[in-house]
């Protein structure tokens, strides 16, 4: 069920990790969509399988320990995993771009920094050296980087200005879909601000939709129109943001946000959740969370949690206990 | 980048005089007299002595080394005591050679061991991989005289194709440079293919993957500049080891060049000729390390910065060095 | 209830060490296992090659001289009838018992040296490491070439010379270790919480550059081996008659063309001795890389 507006759909996606003869199951049947225009932030713990979600929309897994299994992804209507390499290979940089986590490490050593924004104009357009060189030096002055300092090497620059070529970078073909890889994490926090003001800044200007992947709920506030709570490789919350923060319906959401420090509120110690996150070679059956969860009943622990919706169509949660206290309706997928 | 240059150009000097100090104290303990050795067995004790006085054998050791320093820096390395002719124009005679055939092994080494290396790297874990990899790690075990020897029999004595001994044009040097190189292609390639499958996974690849580069062009643009870098650090030793293997490989094949000489004279015990050879290797080797190192500098932007303002500690992380 | 009782072994694994691990490693990998099969042989062989071999190694039989291979002499015979075979069985007691000495001796004091300048800095260090830098301004086999000019020929100066050519680079690497470890935090963190220094020499600072010493060795005795057969192949090293691999190749030289089994089967012999040490070196490389751990 795609509806129109839907830019990115994803349905029933699963990436399995192959590692010493164990398998890891890091992608559990994913499914969500996004609309144009909008953004959408992929919640959850280091380990969650977010980044594995989006290197999958890319398919830049690492071939030999990594694979997609199964599921479908369409671009506009556009089936991604059934494409020739040769074709996905026209829309990595041009239709879909990544920022990347780590900007110490994102950036090739021995190249300068306009070459390295410049080579992916090259792939895409064709244009000459020289007037490629031209639009990554306009892209770079977009982020803040002074002119005279585009040639220079990635080790002459701090990290937040590295994560400032990172973004130059991938925005430099004018993307449809940006797929941001926590690109604050790596930096400090008045920094955090200025790249998060820049994206959103170049988002609204070039009309791009975001998936938008962190850990932090204060990011999802901030710069998201839907989100998506991640656990164990599954969506276990989604729907609108002023939705899911106003009434976190999942334990495992609530648990997030009962972790969040109150400054208004005087205690002594946070609440952490309880347990610790599910091991990615030995899933639990029935619900993934089951095993920490303060409201597990028997029904937890077997078969198959659906989503189901608390808010309409505005607000889905994998949880049977949800459905039974918010009197659920409609199943989603 | 020129204060870099010549810091390193005033470096070699206490080195190869340190080196000169050693050699001349390691020979300067070997038993037996050279001015004996020099007049042969019918020499008499004054003739002997005689010698003695003019080869300034009696003088105290700090005077001997000294004279012997002095001597060196004008380019004297004394004379040889077998063939009464000064040892610093045998070796410009031959060195010619000994470097040729040197520098042939190691462009070979090289040439060929990246390439090896690069296709196992990319082609991780399939049957061309495991085949090149076996294949070096023979080649590594190999003993390079006797690889020239067996193939001084096929070659030369079954199939009469290549020459088995002395100089000439470059037929003489095929089964010379072969033999040596092996070795080195070997250790080059096994070298290479670590250094590749390093970079091939980095970020960076992920990072030009993700905006539609071709793996072919992320190989040749991105993966070999930064796994060429710690293969051109370990140049100049790979290069001293094919110097080494040089040596040896000229007493097979009878080459005129330094190895034959060196050997001849341990055997003769004519230490002048046996100090200037080997101090004239090692100035040989510095030399070709001081151009590595420039060269390093010089294609890795970091070090390259190093030298030009910045100060930073370097920190050295080697990893167990394979020496042969 | 039944989920705890199924508790993976991985549970149990994770409190093991890392030593522990990495032997585990070590002897999953076949190839690891074959090469130490084979050192294992050829230390047989050559321990108890008065026992093992078909003839005496010096017992000459001119009649018998140039014999090709055959069911007598499965490596044939060499320019005095001896049996080449029964020569490299012997020859391994010299070959082999030269390349471990040797290393014992470049592995003490390299050590020993590398440890001193990295732990105590300044201008020890810089001493050391200046002195390590001439010994390193030719080729490790020309050093052990001269070395063994100046002391002569024999068995005992071989190994002195070699065990002295090889001392530059586990200084190097045991320094490099050293000052890599210095600065890690987990020495921040001993310190810290006022560890006394030699304890954190004995229980942080050896056990972690332990690894690429014990890969260096290996490789170390494979290149002894080698540069062994090379010194008495040149003349210097172990002399005939006595069967030392290299000089059997030598003597087997000028016979090449007419009866190249003299050097083929001893070049052989030497080269499955040297691939076993380097088999060794590289499976504990691999199973010693923490890269690779779990």
């Amino acid at each position: 069920m795609v509806k129109e507006n839907d830019f990115l759909s994803v349905r029933d996606l699963v990436v399995e990790y192959t590692s010493d003869g164990q398998i890891i199951h890091a992608v559990n049947k994913v499914s969500f969509d996004l609309e144009r225009g909008k953004t959408l932030g992929l919640v959850g713990e280091t380990g969650a399988g977010k980044t594995s979600i989006a290197k999958a929309i890319l398919r830049i897994l690492p071939d030999p320990p990594a694979k997609i299994t199964g599921g479908k992804i369409f671009l506009n209507e556009q089936e991604l995993l059934g494409l020739p390499e040769q074709d996905m290979r026209k829309l990595r940089g041009q239709e879909i771009a990544m920022i990347f986590q780590d900007p110490m490490t994102a950036l090739n050593p021995v190249k300068r920094v306009i070459d390295q924004i410049a080579e992916g104009i090259l792939v895409h357009k064709k244009v000459t050296k020289a007037a490629a060189n031209e639009q990554a030096a306009t892209m770079l002055k977009k982020v803040g980087i002074a002119a005279e300092r585009a040639t220079e090497y990635p080790h002459q620059f701090s990290g937040g200005m590295k994560q400032r070529v990172v973004i130059a970078m991938a925005l430099a073909c004018d993307p449809k879909l940006l797929l941001a890889d926590e690109p604050t994490t790596a930096l400090d926090v008045t920094i955090q601000a200025q790249v998060l003001d820049m994206i959103s800044q170049l988002k609204e200007e070039f009309h791009t939709s975001m998936i938008m992947i962190t850990h932090d709920l204060g990011i999802v506030a901030d710069t998201c129109d839907d989100v998506a709570v991640i656990y164990a490789g599954e969506v276990i919350e989604i729907g609108k943001k002023e939705s899911v923060f106003r009434n976190p319906s999942h334990p495992y959401t609530k648990g997030l946000f009962g972790a969040l420090p109150d400054l208004s509120k005087n205690v002594k110690r946070l609440h952490p959740i309880e347990g610790a996150p599910a091991d990615p070679t030995n899933l639990p059956d029935g619900c993934c969370f089951h095993p920490r969860c303060p409201h597990v009943t028997d029904e937890c622990r077997q078969g198959s949690r659906e989503l189901v919706s608390v808010n309409g169509n505005d607000h889905f949660v994998r949880c049977s206990q949800a459905a039974v206290r918010e009197g659920a309706s409609c199943l989603r997928w | 980048m020129a204060r870099y240059i010549l810091k390193r150009l005033l470096w070699m000097i206490p080195v190869v005089l340190g080196v000169a100090v050693l050699i001349f104290t390691i020979m300067y303990f070997v038993p037996g007299n050279p001015a004996a050795i020099m007049l042969g067995a019918s020499a008499t004790p004054e003739e002997i002595a005689i010698m003695e006085e003019a080869l300034g054998l009696n003088q105290p050791y700090f005077k001997q080394v000294f004279d012997f320093l002095v001597n060196m820096l004008h380019g004297d390395f004394g004379m040889s005591y077998l063939y009464r002719t000064p040892v610093i124009t045998d070796l410009m005679n031959r060195f010619p050679y000994t470097l040729l055939l040197s520098l042939i092994s190691m462009v070979i080494a090289l040439v060929v061991g990246i390439l090896l290396g690069t296709i196992a790297a990319v082609k991780q874990d399939s049957w061309s991989d495991r085949i090149c990899m076996l294949i070096s790690l023979v080649g590594v075990s190999m003993p390079s005289f006797w690889l020239a020897l067996m193939l001084v029999v096929v070659f030369s004595a079954e199939l009469g194709w290549l020459p088995a001994f002395g100089i000439g044009g470059p037929e003489y040097y095929i089964l010379p440079a072969f033999a040596n190189s092996l070795g080195g292609i070997a250790s080059q390639a096994r070298q290479s293919r670590s250094s590749v499958l390093e970079v091939i996974r980095a970020d960076y690849a992920t990072t030009a993957r993700a905006k539609g580069v071709s793996e072919r062009a992320i190989l040749l643009k991105h993966v070999l500049p930064n796994a060429l870098i710690p293969i051109v650090t370990s140049a100049g030793s790979n290069f001293g080891r094919m110097l080494g293997g040089t040596l040896i490989i000229e007493t097979v094949f009878s080459m005129p060049g330094i190895g034959t000489y060196m050997v001849q004279a341990i055997n003769n015990r004519d230490y002048p000729a046996v100090r200037g050879s080997v101090v004239f290797c090692a100035i040989m080797f510095s030399i070709v390390m001081l151009i590595v190192d420039l060269c390093y500098a010089y294609i890795d932007p970091r070090i390259k910065a190093r030298y030009e303002g910045k100060k930073r500690r370097k920190s050295y992380v080697e990893k167990p060095v394979k020496a042969a | 209830m039944l989920k705890s009782q199924s508790k993976p072994h991985s549970q149990e694994q994770k409190s093991h060490g890392s030593m522990y691990l990495a032997m585990q490693r070590f002897a999953r990998n076949k190839s690891a296992l074959a090469g130490l099969s084979l050192v294992l042989i050829l230390v047989v062989l050559a321990v108890l090659a008065p026992w093992l071999s078909p003839y005496a190694y010096e017992k000459i039989d001119i009649i018998n001289a140039f014999a090709k291979p055959s069911f007598a002499h499965p490596f044939g015979t060499d320019d005095l009838g001896r049996d080449i075979l029964s020569r490299m069985m012997y020859g391994g007691r010299y070959s082999l018992s030269i390349g471990i000495f040797s290393v014992i001796i470049s592995a003490a004091f390299g050590i020993f040296a590398g440890s001193v300048a990295g732990y105590f800095g300044g201008q020890i260090d810089n001493i050391i490491m200046r002195l390590i830098d001439i010994l390193q301004s030719f080729p490790q086999i020309l050093l052990a070439i001269v070395i063994s000019a100046a002391l002569g020929t024999g068995y005992d100066k071989c190994i002195i010379a070699l065990g002295i050519s090889g001392i530059p680079v586990f200084t190097r690497m045991m320094r490099a270790n050293i000052l890599t470890i210095r600065s890690m935090e987990y020495i921040e963190a001993a310190t810290s919480i006022n560890c006394r220094d030699s304890r954190i020499i004995m229980k942080h600072v050896i056990p972690n550059a332990f690894s690429p010493l014990i890969v260096q060795i290996s490789l170390s005795l494979a290149y002894s081996v080698l540069s062994a057969a090379s010194l008495s192949f040149i003349g210097l090293g172990v002399q005939p008659p006595n069967p030392e691999w290299g000089a059997m190749l030598s003597a087997g030289r000028n016979y090449i063309t007419n009866y190249p089994h003299m050097v083929l089967f001893p070049g052989l012999y030497i080269m499955i001795c040297v691939l076993a040490f380097n088999i060794i070196g590289d499976a504990l490389r691999d199973a010693l890389d923490p890269k690779l751990k779990r």
